[in-house]
């Protein structure tokens, strides 16, 4: 296992922690996960063939996301090879979300961004 | 909207394979899916949209990308196909199974580790024992302090032609004074010097020293002190310095020795010091003793002294050597008589202690690592030849999952194994070899005594053993882990997966091992022509049954020269008595020895050449037998006589090509000359010319003839003589009446320096008959693995051929067409191989320039001769596959198809 898959701390690149966000709550293949980072962002990240298929690759070989064992029974195409994400991947999203809302949290304190959930 | 689809298409390639096999579809997808979104939003310049998207993307990605694939790619290489991060211990039990698997393999094939072993073993023992020899003679220092620093300097005429002369003492005092690269620097002869009064008569090697020679080699007296500068005058005290082996052996070590005396050359001599351990320059000297010399007798043309000196620290000799040149300039300015023409020559110690063999060394190594070069070939060639019939195992074993690293480590670990028991073996080899070697090398060799096998030699033979494993195993190691699982393992049973790289790289091994033989075979070709050569030489005198030894006698006793005349005529009127002694004689500097005396030679009957440029001559003193025991003949007038005495008329005896050179249309009997010698004698003439004797090569057996003349012992007498005795054909025995001989007339007179005169001619002709034996050897021994390596491979391309060679039989070819296709094969790398020896064997021979007499070295008639017998050699090595090719009965070769 890599550093970054251990979790060294680092913070990850946006497109590796999109890709785990979009697994976290189902296995999906390439396209549907750009088009889940995309719905989710807004349109504001699109993520191309290159830098998707780089990121996926490297997760595979870092092991914190793996083929799917088979096809989710919702799957549109069973043709299509579909990912899912591995406890260390799991995990390293949580210490990611975790490093994320501290830092919103210290800008809330700073009163750079607003509250936006309910109070 | 297609177009930035195809686009992608075309990009894709950019993308490293490690990400675009597996992915590529999936990534088409995501573009194609892409631009039909940007389509369906309808908005216009959609398609340029996704296409600045999609190179946008590639932009950002594919750095990433193939910074990931190198990193990839490199941590697989680190470890091929095992777990990541093997231990220690299962790296070393990998070895272990290696070696274990390497060592079984070789115990499967004991024909093929034989025949490697000992290709090997012969290679390796060969350069070690070479190496042995270049370390111990070139490679170690010498054993002084900065011997960097140490210089010999000669006096040198470029007119005569003299590099290395001799040196007279103010020439000597001023280099002293007057160089400042010059730090010391001492004069010296080196001399047999006898020591009586210690039991039997006994000649220790010794020197007359003019002062300070411990200074220059920076060393102190053991005991006492060295030879001071007021101690080398004329009459001066009688010193003397021993050396500390002599202390130890003659008087037990004894502490108190300064003060005691030593009889030397009958005198008695006050020992003033102990020279330290080990300490024994020139040439083995333990006695030396100060020069007292009458600077009024011996000036300026006086050249007696060998002069050594140290550099001043940070000096070079180059620096040396341009202040040497101001200060001859100067000298022969100042004294034009005696100084004229004349150079100093500074030569660095170790050049001139190992200048004369290092060539010839470095040839012998050079030759014996092309041997080692041509064993590499042949073991490499075995090993391919292995590689075919072992191509199945290894396809099962990388079909069973062994990575290629494996794989090759596994073969290199047979080469390591092959090349640690043959290196082994040539160690042992090269411990026998050496003493046989030391025998023949010739007896000029310096430095002998330190060959020894030591550190240096084993680090060379171990070099050796690393560098030939990976040599003859890398190759086919490589090129047999190629070889694809599937084709081997399909052809296996057939045994053959030749394929056009291994016949390359087989016949590149073939033309390597027939240019390297051919070049050894020359350089072997041309030291035997010059050794015939040498061996034809007429030498104008007869070397055959000539006892010879030398006589000094202790000058304290002989003062008188009329007592040395009496004694040499008494002796050699003795020795004649001797049954089996046919004639005997004695000379001043003999033919082929080191000793000789040379005079300035001025003609009566020719006008007199200027002060200084008298013709110099060597004159030899011989008492009346001489030209007979030797059997130099008499052309005109007579030989001496015992009337030719002290006080009578003077007469000389000539050579002929003097005659030639100065009487040529005269008689030259009859005809008066001068000589005029610097010290010692008186020589006033004028000398009469009574006789004629033919040329004989009297300083070396390489140089012509030169004009010579001699002079009867009982004219000019002196105490050092050679002795020459004929004797009968067969008869040894000798010595030991010519010992009681001596006895009788003066115990305290050593016989020494006993040798047959054959032996000394041989000795002039060792350097050649060694280096050319050796060189034939191992020309022979690179000619005969060149053959069997051809042979090899021609037996291989017909057992390939059978088949074919079977169905040409049937379709009615003839025996000498299959012969013919065969050879035409085999001799292909040959004739390449010929044609880049020849061009090596040229360019190579010049270094063997300095070791040849009488051949030039790019030697038409021998290169072609050496051609002819390597290609005879190596012709039937491939004919006999050959022929029985042609023997193959068809249907045989058709059914084994």
């Amino acid at each position: 296992m890599t550093k970054a898959a251990a979790g060294g701390g680092k913070p990850l690149t946006s497109s590796v922690f999109y890709i785990l966000l979009a697994l976290a709550d189902a296995d999906r293949h390439g396209l549907g996960i750009a088009a889940d980072v995309e719905e989710r962002t807004g349109g504001d990240v699109k993520l191309g063939p290159g830098t998707l298929y780089n990121a996926i690759k490297n997760m595979l070989a870092d092991g914190l996301i793996e083929m799917a064992r088979r096809s989710a029974p919702e799957a549109d195409d069973p043709r299509r090879r579909y990912y899912s994400i591995t406890g260390p991947g799991r995990r390293l999203l949580k210490q990611e979300a975790a490093r994320l809302d501290r830092v919103l949290a210290a800008a809330r304190d700073k009163r750079i961004v607003g509250e936006s959930r309910p109070v | 909207m297609l177009s930035a689809s195809r686009l992608f298409r075309l990009m894709l390639r950019l993308y490293p394979a490690s990400l675009r096999e597996p992915f590529g579809c999936e990534m088409l997808e995501l573009a194609e899916d892409r631009v039909l979104r940007d389509r369906r939003t309808g908005k216009p310049g959609a398609a340029l949209r996704s296409t600045w998207f999609l190179l946008n993307d590639a932009a950002r990605s594919l750095p990433a990308a193939y910074s990931s694939s190198v990193r990839e790619s490199l941590s697989r290489r680190r470890n091929p196909n095992e777990p990541p991060r093997m231990s220690l211990w299962e790296r070393i039990r990998l070895l272990l199974n290696d070696l274990r698997y390497a060592l079984r393999n070789l115990r499967l094939a004991p024909g093929f580790a034989l025949a490697a072993i000992l290709t090997l073993a012969l290679g390796v023992g060969a350069n070690t024992a070479i190496f042995s020899v270049v370390n111990g003679v070139l490679l170690r220092p010498l054993p002084y302090h900065d011997p960097d620093e140490l210089v010999m300097i000669y006096a040198a005429s470029s007119g005569r032609g003299t590099t290395r002369s001799s040196m007279s003492q103010p020439d000597l005092r001023d280099i002293q004074a007057e160089l400042p690269s010059i730090e010391a620097a001492a004069g010296y002869q080196a001399y047999g010097l006898t020591v009586t009064g210690l039991g039997e008569a006994e000649v220790v090697a010794g020197a007359t020293v003019t002062d300070g020679l411990l200074r220059v080699f920076q060393e102190a007296p053991f005991l006492g002190r060295d030879i001071l500068t007021e101690e080398n005058i004329p009459d001066g005290p009688r010193v003397v310095v021993i050396g500390h082996a002599f202390w130890q052996e003659r008087f037990g070590g004894d502490p108190g020795v300064v003060g005691k005396t030593l009889e030397v050359e009958g005198a008695a001599h006050e020992i003033v010091g102990v020279a330290p351990p080990g300490f024994d320059f020139p040439s083995g000297a333990q006695l030396w003793i100060p020069l007292r010399l009458n600077t009024e007798d011996c000036g300026r043309d006086c050249h007696l002294l060998r002069v050594v000196a140290r550099l001043a620290p940070g000096a070079t000799p180059g620096a040396a050597r341009s202040e040497a040149a101001v200060l001859a300039r100067r000298l022969e300015q100042a004294f034009p008589a005696e100084n004229y023409d004349q150079q100093f020559n500074v030569i660095s110690l170790e050049e001139v202690v190992v200048g004369d063999v290092r060539t010839g060394l470095l040839v012998l190594l050079g030759a014996v690592g092309m041997v080692l070069l041509i064993a590499c070939a042949n073991v490499a060639n075995l090993l391919l030849a292995r590689a075919s019939s072992r191509s199945g195992e290894m396809a099962m074993r990388s079909a069973l999952g062994a990575s290629r690293g494996r794989i090759v480590q596994q073969l290199l670990m047979e080469a390591a194994v092959l090349a640690t028991l043959g290196g082994a073996m040539g160690l042992l080899l090269a411990g026998f070899g050496l003493g046989a070697l030391l025998r023949l090398a010739p007896a000029g060799l310096p430095r002998v005594e330190n060959v020894v096998i030591d550190a240096n030699v084993l680090a060379f033979s171990l070099l050796a053993v690393v560098v030939i494993a990976l040599l003859f195993g890398l190759a086919p190691a490589l090129r047999l882990s190629r070889v694809s699982a599937s084709a081997a393992l399909s052809q296996s049973t057939r045994g053959g997966t030749g394929g056009a790289a291994r016949d390359l790289s087989r016949s590149t091994l073939l033309v390597a091992e027939v240019a390297l033989s051919l070049m050894l075979l020359f350089g072997a070709g041309l030291l035997l022509r010059s050794f015939s050569q040498l061996t034809a030489i007429d030498l104008g005198f007869d070397k055959e049954d000539v006892l010879t030894f030398r006589l000094s006698l202790p000058e304290a006793q002989y003062e008188d020269p009329d007592q040395v005349v009496q004694f040499f005529s008494s002796f050699e009127q003795g020795v004649l008595g001797i049954p089996g002694v046919e004639s005997i004689g004695s000379v001043f500097g003999s033919p082929l020895g080191s000793a000789r005396a040379s005079a300035g030679v001025e003609f009566l009957d020719r006008e007199p050449p200027p002060p200084g440029q008298e013709e110099e001559m060597v004159i030899r003193v011989t008492t009346p037998g001489y030209h007979e025991a030797l059997r130099i003949p008499l052309l005109r007038g007579r030989l001496f006589e015992s009337a030719d005495r002290n006080g009578v008329a003077r007469a000389i005896v000539v050579s002929q090509s003097l005659v030639d050179r100065y009487y040529p249309d005269q008689d030259p009997i009859g005809k008066q000359i001068e000589l005029s010698i610097s010290f010692g004698y008186d020589v006033a003439g004028p000398w009469t010319v009574v006789g004629v004797v033919g040329d004989i090569r009297s300083n070396s057996l390489t140089s012509d003839p030169v004009p010579e003349i001699y002079v009867p012992h009982a004219q000019m007498a002196g105490g050092y003589m050679e002795v020459v005795v004929r004797t009968a054909p067969g008869v040894t025995d000798v010595l030991e009446s010519i010992r009681r001989e001596i006895q009788a007339l003066d115990p305290n007179v050593p016989l020494r320096g006993i040798r047959m005169l054959e032996a000394t001619v041989d000795r002039a002709i060792g350097p050649t008959r060694f280096y050319l034996m050796l060189l034939a050897i191992f020309a022979a021994v690179a000619v005969a693995l060149a053959a069997v390596g051809l042979y090899g491979v021609a037996a291989y391309l017909v057992s390939r051929r059978t088949r074919e060679i079977g169905v040409r039989i049937a379709l009615g070819a003839q025996r000498a067409d299959v012969v013919r296709l065969v050879l035409l094969q085999g001799i292909r790398p040959v004739l390449t191989g010929v044609t880049v020896g020849l061009g090596g064997a040229y360019a190579g021979s010049r270094l063997l320039q300095s070791l040849l007499y009488n051949v030039k070295p790019g030697d038409l008639s021998t290169a072609l001769v050496v051609t002819a017998l390597l290609l005879t050699v190596v012709g039937a090595a491939i004919a006999l596959p050959a022929r029985r090719a042609s023997r193959i009965p068809p249907v045989e070769a058709l059914r084994e198809g």
